[in-house]
């Protein structure tokens, strides 16, 4: 610490300087819903590995431009904050200029398919396929990988936001997923497994 | 007036093969195929969407239900349709009067709780608050309560994930012996922040920030 520093008066406007400005919760909040709004693509959202499109490099530009953008807003929004410390009649962010707040969920988010993964431990079955009320119950539709030792059994599907019974073929056999919780199809009389899928 | 009548039968065979074909390869008889057809067209023929019909009739053949029970099965999802499409508004999101259905087919959901929820995001997809409806009665939580504080959640401006979160907790907690509603009040301790108060409407409660302590600013 230098001597200046020990100067009261000096010691004091540090002080002052380094106090972080009151932010504004209204403000902090739609800087938030901006961000939100500018990532398109959740990890979870994302396509697997050997599954990348032409397009997802865009999507990637437009995340990254709308965080920088969110970012740029943040700063300059505590700037003008700390600006009002000595300059209390200038007016901070306008609120009219900025977007309309809006609840998390969005009709743009949650029409769109989020990746899932489903996983069935078998060692001696020969053929595993994931059926469900998201691909119609076809049992062709979703076949399952075997992994290298031989054990686990998985496969990423697209399903739509919601709550979905599904369960499992193995060897053209229904078996409910052991994982899962289950539920009981009145109609049917018979138990599936329920998963509620969310856009993360 | 022959030409009309022959076009309306070219219609009707056309719609019946094709309905006929969205059936292909379910494993029944010939009169039960020929039945759920007729589900299938009367359905597509009122703008109901056709996929949870199809759906439901494959899950039955997948697990080998009696025929008599397929067809049943078939009549009940077209009906549920019906009831959702009614309580959710024509314009929904098809996906939206699928989940209605979904949850009405568990009994204490019904179209005035799909009503209430489709009211406090008119412009929203609500499949996923529907489902989670849908998953806390089928886990033992009572209906009023589960509907309603899933509505006041929405309100509160929960996430979606939050309300999810709340009905895998619970979920949960029962398959590990809880009691439904215990489970269901322990749960919602974490989401009281965002719990709108008891009697806040839509219009209110949307356009007001939530503080805090889960009450809008006056």
């Amino acid at each position: 610490m230098s001597d200046a520093e020990h100067d009261p008066v000096v010691r004091r406007a540090i002080d002052e300087l380094r106090k972080v400005p009151p932010a504004d919760a209204a403000t902090v909040r739609r800087v938030v819903a901006a961000a939100a709004a500018a990532r398109v693509s959740p990890a979870d959202g994302e396509p697997m590995l050997g599954d990348i499109e032409p397009r997802r490099f865009s999507v990637r530009l437009w995340t990254v431009a709308g965080i920088a953008a969110a970012a740029a807003f943040v700063g300059f929004g505590l700037s003008s904050l700390r600006h009002t410390r000595s300059q209390a009649d200038r007016p901070t962010v306008a609120a009219a200029e900025l977007p309309p707040l809006t609840p998390v969920t969005s009709r743009s988010t949650d029409a769109a398919p989020v990746s899932k993964q489903f996983v069935f431990n078998s060692r001696t079955a020969h053929r595993v396929s994931v059926v469900g009320d998201f691909n119609g119950w076809k049992s062709d539709s979703a076949p399952l990988k075997r992994s290298l030792d031989g054990d686990l059994w998985s496969v990423t599907i697209p399903i739509m936001p919601g709550r979905h019974t599904y369960g499992f073929m193995v060897d053209d056999v229904f078996v409910l997923d052991p994982r899962a919780l289950k539920t009981r199809d009145a109609d049917l009389g018979a138990d599936a497994s329920v998963i509620v899928v969310v856009k993360p | 007036m022959k030409c009309i009548v022959v076009a309306a039968a070219v219609v009707a065979f056309a719609q019946s093969a094709q309905a006929q074909s969205t059936l292909d390869g379910i494993d029944t008889d010939r009169e039960t195929a020929a039945q759920l057809a007729r589900i299938v067209e009367s359905a597509k023929s009122r703008g109901l969407p056709t996929d949870p019909i199809v759906a439901q009739v494959r899950h039955g053949a997948l697990i080998h239900v009696a025929p008599a029970r397929l067809v049943a099965a078939a009549q009940a999802v077209a009906r549920r349709l019906d009831q959702s499409r009614e309580a959710l508004g024509a314009d929904a999101p098809l996906g939206d009067i699928a989940a209605g259905q979904d949850a009405l087919s568990i009994k204490g959901v019904t179209g005035q709780m799909l009503r209430d929820i489709r009211a406090t995001q008119p412009n929203v997809s609500v499949a996923v608050p529907i489902g989670v409806v849908a998953q806390l009665v089928a886990s033992g939580v009572q209906p009023g309560p589960a509907a309603e504080t899933v509505r006041r959640l929405m309100l509160g401006h929960a996430t979606n994930s939050q309300l999810v979160g709340l009905g895998n907790d619970v979920n949960h907690d029962v398959a590990a012996g809880a009691g439904a509603m215990s489970s269901f009040l322990t749960r919602l301790e974490m989401l009281r922040p965002v719990l709108a108060p008891v009697g806040a409407s839509s219009s209110a409660t949307l356009t007001a920030p939530i503080t805090t302590s889960g009450k809008p600013r006056p």
